[in-house]
């Protein structure tokens, strides 16, 4: 396995890579196209970027989109649809950003990218969003909301999983429909990292109202935490590791 | 094409909700839940459970492989001090 890490969209991207039957140069050139498939995309989706195509749509000076962006503005409906309104990027202070779920589908692009290249084997893990190529199966451990070393679990991951929460960067979520933020934490574990990114989002804010629409959505699991630190899972949510006093990351020997 | 309209209400199971879209040059600018109702019987019938913390010191003792961390977004400077770091480290060995 190959690791390599690249800081981009505010966060670090971190690749894994099977490198067997692959040359130095192949695993090279796919990981630097990747890389630039990011970069690119921030360019164009920064919120910070005054220049980036989404703050000139921001400031409403921009009159034709590109079709990477209406691609974006696309998934953003969808997934609005889907979460019944609890992932909306239109509710955000300073208008449309869909910062979130952009991170996501950068790095589905990004998996794509290595897959071009012949890579078949890879995990890559944005921001704590993450996603394998297809038959590749990873265990990832999520990230317990209260105690910094610690995970709060440990799931095999085959498609997607992706965690949203307060306790990382603050209050950078808001309930659309005016009511306080049901969760500190909120993972989603299966389908289209865009599509888990955006659930965990909107299951962070909605809490029990967005659980209930994952047990519709086919291959897709979840649970969150509250602040009072009760976690509440989908009824075919399962742990790696069952009874989770679990012994499963191993620092020592890689 | 402009202009704003809400959609019927619909009933998702345990709740009711209608969503208001905002269209202008035939696409979707705006979108809003105009009203939504979740009823209280599916948080009722959730069990509770306590969050499990698993200590990589205690973690450690046990040969299951994890290849990446999934948490809230990690800016640059929490990076450095993730878990996740530590992994991207390890396989660099």
């Amino acid at each position: 396995m190959i690791a390599r890490t690249h800081e981009v969209m505010g966060t670090v991207v971190s690749y894994l890579i099977d490198d067997q039957g692959l040359t130095h140069e192949q695993i090279e050139g796919a990981i630097a196209d990747a890389c630039r498939e990011f970069t690119d995309l921030d360019a164009r989706f920064s919120t910070w970027k005054p220049e980036s195509e989404l703050s000139q749509l921001r400031r409403g000076g921009q009159s034709s989109p590109s079709a990477l962006m209406e691609e974006v503005i696309d998934l953003c409906g969808e997934n609005f649809e889907l979460t019944r309104g609890f992932f909306d990027p239109w509710a955000m202070p300073g208008g449309f950003d869909p910062t979130g779920l952009v991170k996501g589908w950068a790095a589905e692009r990004a998996l794509r990218v290595l897959a071009e290249h012949g890579v078949i084997n890879a995990l890559v893990n944005a921001g704590g969003d993450v996603c394998v190529t297809p038959g590749a199966s990873f265990l990832v451990g999520i990230q317990h909301p209260f105690e910094a070393e610690a995970l709060c679990g440990v799931v095999n991951v085959t498609s997607a999983v992706a965690t949203s929460g307060i306790y990382a960067r603050g209050a950078h979520l808001i309930n659309p429909h005016g009511e306080s933020i049901a969760a500190v934490s909120a993972t989603v574990v299966g389908g289209r990292l865009v599509v888990a990114d955006a659930l965990a989002t909107a299951l962070a804010v909605g809490g029990a109202s967005v659980l209930y629409l994952l047990e519709e959505i086919e291959g897709v699991e979840g649970f969150f935490i509250t602040p009072e630190g009760v976690m509440f899972t989908s009824s075919g949510m399962a742990f790696a590791e069952e009874g989770a006093t679990a012994s499963t990351l191993d620092l020592a020997t890689p | 094409m402009n202009g704003t309209a809400v959609g019927r209400v619909e009933n998702y199971g345990y709740g009711q909700m209608s969503v208001k879209v905002t269209i202008a040059s035939g696409k979707i600018v705006g979108l809003k839940v105009a009203s939504l109702t979740t009823l209280e019987s599916y948080s009722q019938q959730l069990e509770q459970q306590v969050v499990p913390i698993l200590k990589s010191e205690v973690l450690q003792a046990q040969g299951t492989r994890i290849s990446a961390l999934s948490g809230a977004t990690y800016t640059s400077e929490a990076y450095a001090y993730s878990i996740q770091s530590a992994l991207d480290q390890l396989h660099f060995k």
